[in-house]
């Protein structure tokens, strides 16, 4: 960015949100909000997966309804109650997931649910030439006449923004716009953020990627747990200054921790290529080593291959070339199950869809991984009197509040929940534990309880692996921290001799030896 | 959040939370079926007749007499055995809605096996016809289940159209390779012999040992889904294949499986039908116990004990419109409307806007 600090001064604010709150059953999500958003400014709004800020944009857009405080748009108070009654406002929003009809064409997209003045004819030909200008004007070298599912995710993304401005946005919120696009069609987008505020559209920019955030918004407000962290003029502030904003307070992390040698490597990945589902490349020559009796955390930005290496760690996908050893043995081809019981066991990223099974009792997901092996069942039989001592204890142990065990699991709250996938991965000493998003949206004591049973595991001689987008609980848990970038492992350093700025520095692409240096005392950022 | 809202429900809660589990499996098909009765009442009286004549007779034709009541369970066999099935393929996220060409499958291979090899003991060959239906009716419904593991095919799709292939399968059967000798020209197949039949359980009624298959189906699912491993790891795929896998359960076998033994109760239903009365295989035999049985599988909630009073129920309207035709004389278009009618009322009240509204009775609403 060129030119000098944004200035708010003599601008009008676009909308002004008071003191907003909005509720999920368990679940505060906005905690009285207040933000302002002036013309013409492009408006980051930064945080972690749950931190509020999708919710916050959605109830600007009239597709929830707030609980509680006020929405003034261009210094009117409207109550919006439908996305209908935000395009009327002027405001637009472009979903993480788009919301087009991928087997018509780009031109009916756009008007679909507009009324022609020849209702009920289409007047595609009217449409179409102001659609067409606006396609030249953002480089969407597409026929209109072609069908959507035709179009690639970065041209998708267009036919969205066009069809937004189409309904007349003068506010455009883009939410996670660059989460599904390659990087050179993720710089495309930069230069048509560019080119909408130079025409004067006001553009907040949801995203929990600081280089994204640091590169194209005039100014960033931080959110945390469903709350305003603070609000910042991105000219003069720093990734650091941000992070710092993002990752909260010392409170939250007291991780206590003793030092302990490391044991010989356990799990060992080597030379990984894999792609995931969509044929896309996600592992690209990956290493990694974890040790008996240590914390390894894997820093990167969402995407980089994470959620690949943890599925070819646990034999969910398959690797196109290298090799996985476990306690020096080849286990590449090894399914699953036989993972599982030789001890290498994991927390999936998404409880609800990955790790439980939410229909069924807390027991059976206590028991979800070994309820076919004996004392849990014999010769095919379930041994119900076995695998209700077992709940009895586990619960106990791992302080699942449940009223009985035989409850569905669906009816705890959402640390409970993550309590009982901690139990099943722990209970018989595993040999390997890999963690991605241990603590994702959990309040501070469940995620505490969470931390203290990971050292605990470390300290029994576990091999461990956390994957996590909060930085601060990697520093705060690891012993070893890796960085992911585009699926290789740019760096591997103990705790100790790096920090958040180099790490952060890495995670975006940068080159290790010209990375900031400096150590991470105790806990630089928690104070 | 606050934990403390699960410690404690209150004891009002508790008998609420008791309660209203049976209230949505039991009392919506009930309402169902009132709403059903209602609504063909309406029909009756619009063309001018008398429904509580009609339901009278209804009534009579399917539990009246010890004749009626034989021939009700008797239509309740292959209801059952098909609904057996599809309960348990639907448990396992499965869909299989092929039970009609699995059946149909069934028959034929029973009515081969059971109409060659004269001179085999008579318990033995009709083990043998059996078995032969029961391998042939899973072997079809396995073939669609490759296509969806394979190659993605949707088994909805897949299994409805290999319905078709074995209805004109049959059809082409019995117009040739295994037609009826002599001068006889209609297709229809040659009988089976007569000590593969299987015996009467009832003399002088068509009630068949069929139905001790049947109920053995329907106690032995229960105790799989009840007690077993396998039932467990059905219901856990079913209810989320992504969470199975994680946790190490391949649920694409068990895909493989319940749909071999959703196809096999289903062939085994073709078998009963043809070994236990029909003796000859003709064309058209069965076009729709196997839709029907989807209707009964859904009704019961995939409960098998339900599923046995789902097939009796609607076996009874089966018998029942016979009789309401003969002795309330209404037409048999009438009572054929009457009877999807009851069919549709059970499929509206297991549609998923229902089962949204019923979960969120149950307070299980998500953000």
């Amino acid at each position: 960015m060129t030119g000098p600090a944004f200035s708010t001064t003599g601008r009008e604010a676009a909308l002004e949100l008071r003191q907003i709150v909005k509720k999920f059953p368990g679940v505060l999500a906005n905690d009285r909000v207040d933000l302002t958003i002036y013309t013409g400014e492009v408006h980051a709004l930064l945080g972690e997966n749950g931190a509020g800020k999708s919710t916050l944009m959605k109830v600007v857009y009239g597709l929830y309804h707030r609980d509680g405080g006020e929405i003034l748009v261009r210094g009117q108070p409207y109550d919006i109650r439908s996305p209908q009654a935000a395009m009327a406002l002027g405001i637009g929003m472009v979903h993480q997931h788009f919301m087009l009809i991928p087997n018509i064409s780009i031109i009916e997209n756009i008007v679909l649910g507009l009324r022609s003045d020849r209702y009920p004819l289409l007047r595609l030909d009217e449409a179409g030439r102001r659609v067409r200008a606006l396609a030249e004007d953002f480089g969407l070298n597409a026929a209109l006449s072609t069908k959507v599912g035709k179009l690639t995710v970065g041209q998708q993304q267009k036919v969205e923004i066009i069809k937004a401005l189409y309904r007349g946005a003068r506010l455009l919120i883009l939410d996670e716009p660059t989460a599904v696009l390659l990087p050179q069609e993720t710089e495309e987008l930069f230069k048509l953020i560019e080119k909408l505020r130079a025409g004067g559209v006001t553009i907040v920019f949801i995203s929990h990627k600081l280089n994204e955030v640091l590169k194209i918004s005039d100014r960033v407000t931080v959110m945390r747990r469903g709350r305003v962290v603070r609000t910042l003029t991105t000219r003069q502030t720093s990734p650091a200054e941000l992070a710092e904003a993002m990752v909260g307070q010392a409170v939250d992390l007291a991780v206590v921790k003793q030092p302990r040698p490391a044991g010989a490597p356990r799990l060992v990945i080597e030379d990984a290529y894999a792609r995931d589902d969509l044929g896309s490349p996600k592992l690209n020559g990956l290493r990694l080593a974890l040790r008996a009796g240590e914390i390894h955390g894997l820093a990167g930005v969402d995407g980089n291959g994470q959620q690949t290496l943890v599925e070819a760690l646990m034999g969910l996908r398959g690797l196109e070339r290298g090799r996985i050893l476990f306690a020096d043995q080849d286990i590449t081809s090894q399914p699953t199950a036989e993972r599982i019981r030789a001890g290498v066991v994991h927390i999936p990223e998404n409880r609800h869809t990955e790790g439980l099974v939410l229909g069924l009792s807390v027991t059976d997901n206590l028991l979800l991984d070994v309820f076919e092996d004996p004392p849990y069942a014999q010769r095919g039989w379930r041994q119900f009197k076995v695998m209700d001592a077992h709940a009895a204890t586990l619960t106990q142990a791992f302080d699942i509040r449940t009223p009985s065990p035989a409850v569905e699991v669906r009816k705890l709250s959402g640390g409970n929940q993550q309590k009982v996938i901690l139990a099943r991965s722990l209970w018989r000493n595993p040999a390997v534990l890999i963690a991605m998003q241990p603590t994702r949206g959990l309040d501070v004591g469940a995620a505490a309880f969470i931390h203290k049973r990971l050292v605990e595991a470390r300290d029994q001689g576990c091999a461990l692996l956390i994957v996590s987008s909060e930085l601060d609980e990697i520093i705060a848990l690891s012993d070893v921290i890796s960085v992911i970038y585009e699926g290789r492992i740019v760096e591997t350093r103990p705790t100790s001799e790096t920090n958040l700025n180099r790490i952060g520095f890495l995670m975006a692409g940068g080159q290790p030896d010209q990375a900031p240096t400096g150590r991470t005392d105790a806990a630089p950022l928690l104070t | 959040m606050p934990d403390s809202v699960h410690d404690q429900p209150t004891a009002r809660a508790r008998i609420w939370s008791w309660m209203k589990q049976p209230l949505a499996s039991v009392g919506l098909p009930l309402l169902a079926i009132v709403a059903a009765i209602l609504l063909g009442s309406i029909m009756m009286l619009l063309m001018g007749h008398d429904p509580l004549k009609a339901y009278a007779a209804l009534g009579r034709g399917s539990f009246g007499n010890l004749g009626a009541t034989s021939e009700t369970l008797k239509s309740a066999i292959p209801l059952l055995l098909c609904g057996l099935g599809i309960a348990f393929s639907f448990q396992a996220g499965a869909f299989n809605i092929g039970a009609v060409g699995q059946m149909y499958l069934g028959a034929l291979a029973a009515v081969i096996v059971g109409g060659q090899f004269a001179g085999l003991p008579a318990p033995l060959h009709m083990t043998l016809a059996t078995l032969a239906a029961l391998l042939a009716g899973g072997l079809w419904a396995l073939a669609p289940a490759l296509f969806k593991v394979y190659a993605g095919a949707n088994e909805i799709i897949s299994t409805i159209l290999l319905n078709y292939v074995g209805i004109y399968l049959v059809d082409y059967m019995v117009a040739g390779p295994i037609k009826a000798g002599g001068a006889n020209n209609a297709p229809i197949s040659w009988p089976v012999l007569e000590d593969v039949m299987y015996p009467r359980l009832i003399p002088r009624t068509q009630l068949h040992i069929g139905l001790f298959i049947a109920l053995t189906a329907m106690v032995a699912l229960y105790l799989v889904m009840r007690y077993t491993t396998l039932g467990q790891r059905v219901r856990v795929v079913g209810q989320n294949p992504v969470a199975a896998r994680h946790a190490g359960i391949r649920a694409d076998r068990v895909f493989l499986l319940t749909f071999f033994v959703s196809g096999s109760l289903a062939g085994l239903a073709g078998a009963s039908e043809i070994l236990g009365y029909q003796v000859r295989l003709i064309s058209g035999f069965a076009t729709t116990t196997g839709y029907d049985a989807i209707a009964v599988a859904l009704l019961a909630g995939f409960q098998p004990f339900l599923v046995g009073l789902a097939a009796l129920f609607f076996a009874g309207l089966q018998t029942g419109a016979v009789a309401m035709e003969a002795i309330a004389k209404l037409p048999s278009q009438l009572v054929g409307m009457i009877r999807v009618l009851a069919i549709l009322a059970v499929l509206a009240a297991s549609s998923p806007r229902i089962l949204a509204l019923v979960r969120r009775l149950q307070g299980e609403e998500q953000p």
